[in-house]
């Protein structure tokens, strides 16, 4: 059976984005927008006291993770923390989230006020700003959660640098590490080749990240494709059966907690539909990739796994065995 | 596949000249006046589906050659070379054909050309009786085909890639 690791070696170079150290384009677009929010702020004060209101900034996502893969459409996702300097009782999250956002609300963008954050998006630029907005709290870091208009406006317990060592920690081993950050992106372009784009039918990537980090006690370096049966296998057992009354079936359900705070279920937007049908999609896959394992020919294997990432995943020729062992004549030419 | 240079061959069947092999041979092209020919052996994969041909590679010239401004001289070196790649690829790419440069914007075959690609299609060793000669020229990579036959073998012009195009 082939090995087919030359094509995933391929196939990653393609897909994956670059780190901020490597990217000093998307590197400047996100210090331009964390100065002028800085320099936006620098007369507030606290209310009530004469201390500034000041932040510091952290690279968040796939971007701190180093798991990223560029985007689609061009259009560049960008994940920055701010914390600022205040305990959740100096500010109601709201307050602060608000003032965030109208200090950032300027004419050459769209400032959305969303549940985890303030998004940025720019009319004529390739790439938008996610910015979670948190409060320091003497070192008990939480995040504003909430919409805008909702009731549900809190301080919520939140760590995301921890997160971030969390999955950066999977292993000391660099060729470890290195093959985990390929098979979450292996995942993601699956992820966007079989399901609709927007909406939450699709799972979260950092549910896929945090899962594929957790199935990777068991990986063989010189085959991307082993690794990838093993984490989808480990998947698919982490869903258990539920019995849906009203459609009076059994389904298919996930709970994945968050291995940091606040805990809670990384799957807990998706319905219970939507999670029946990623089981459904995550069996196809593992069936997918164990038929492509099993495959004697390079080039059919290469043809299911391009069904299964799409067509940047490297067609095998179909090549036919040149018996006649070559044998080339010296000559002129003029 | 984006891009690839692309000849349908009556009674053959589809060539495929992948866009990295043309863009290496172009580097070679003899625009300044002190340019030199080059040249060398063009590796290629027989196929079952999806074309009957992808040429995709090819020897570059070896320190063994002689490379004058309007000749040049293949040494055995490139038999060596291309042996050694058809053995390491498990004997999936193999010779195909030759290429070598010329010092005009379009080319066409000289006569010491057309007796080196006759003397290759009876005395060199290679899979089926067709072999593909490229000339590389100043604006224009030409194509023929030789085909081998027990009397004259035949040379057939079968395609012209534009590089002003491209
Ligand atoms: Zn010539």
């Amino acid at each position: 059976m082939p090995n087919m690791q030359k094509e995933f070696d391929t196939f990653h170079e393609k897909i994956k984005l670059k780190k901020y150290d490597e990217n000093k384009d998307l590197r400047d677009k996100r210090d331009l927008l964390i100065d002028e929010l800085r320099d936006a702020l620098k007369d507030e004060k606290i209310p009530g006291t004469d201390k500034s209101l000041t932040f510091r900034s952290i690279n968040q996502g796939s971007y701190a993770m180093n798991t990223g893969i560029r985007p689609k459409h061009d259009d560049y996702d960008i994940d920055v923390g701010v914390i600022f300097n205040v305990t959740n009782e100096e500010y109601e999250s709201g307050t602060l989230k608000k003032l965030v956002r109208d200090k950032l609300n300027k004419s050459n963008r769209t400032v959305k006020y969303k549940r985890p954050c303030i998004t940025v998006e720019y009319k004529t630029e390739d790439y938008h700003v996610d910015l979670a907005v948190y409060s320091d709290n003497n070192s008990d870091i939480h995040i504003a959660w909430g919409k805008e208009f909702s009731d549900e406006k809190l301080w919520y317990k939140s760590e995301p640098e921890e997160l971030t060592s969390w999955v950066a920690d999977v292993s000391t081993d660099p060729d470890k590490a290195a093959q985990f950050r390929r098979c979450v992106r292996f995942l993601k372009k699956w992820k966007e080749k079989q399901f609709n784009s927007g909406g939450n039918g699709a799972p979260p990537s950092i549910g896929l990240t945090i899962q594929t980090r957790k199935a990777f006690n068991f990986y063989d370096k010189k085959s991307d494709l082993n690794a990838l049966i093993t984490v989808a296998k480990y998947i698919k057992d982490s869903f258990c059966d539920e019995y849906d009354h009203a459609l009076s079936k059994w389904m298919k359900n996930i709970v994945v907690d968050l291995p940091v705070a606040p805990y809670k279920n990384v799957y807990y937007k998706m319905t219970l539909i939507q999670k029946d049908k990623f089981h459904e999609k995550v069996d196809i896959l593992l069936e997918a990739l164990e038929e492509a394992e099993r495959e004697e020919s390079a080039h059919k294997a290469s043809k299911i796994l391009r069904n299964v990432f799409g067509d940047e995943f490297p067609l095998v020729e179909d090549v036919k065995e040149a018996r006649v062992m070559p044998y080339v004549t010296s000559g002129n030419n003029a | 596949m984006t891009n690839e240079w692309e000849i349908e061959v009556h009674g053959y069947g589809l060539v495929r000249i992948s866009k990295s092999l043309i863009e290496h041979l172009l580097s070679y092209r003899q625009i300044n006046s002190s340019a030199a020919e080059s040249g060398g052996v063009l590796i290629g994969k027989h196929l079952n589906s999806n074309g009957t041909l992808l040429i995709d590679d090819y020897t570059p010239p070896q320190p063994s050659d002689r490379q004058g401004r309007y000749e040049y001289y293949r040494s055995d070196d490139h038999n060596r070379l291309v042996q050694k790649i058809w053995q390491e690829s498990q004997r999936k790419s193999t010779y195909v054909g030759l290429w070598h440069t010329h010092a005009e914007p379009i080319p066409n075959y000289s006569s010491v050309d057309k007796r080196d690609w006759n003397i290759a299609l009876n005395k060199s060793m290679y899979e089926g009786d067709r072999l593909f000669y490229f000339i590389v020229g100043q604006t224009h990579i030409r194509c023929w085909m030789g085909t081998k036959r027990a009397v004259f073998n035949k040379i057939e012009l079968i395609g012209e890639y534009n590089a002003n195009l491209a």
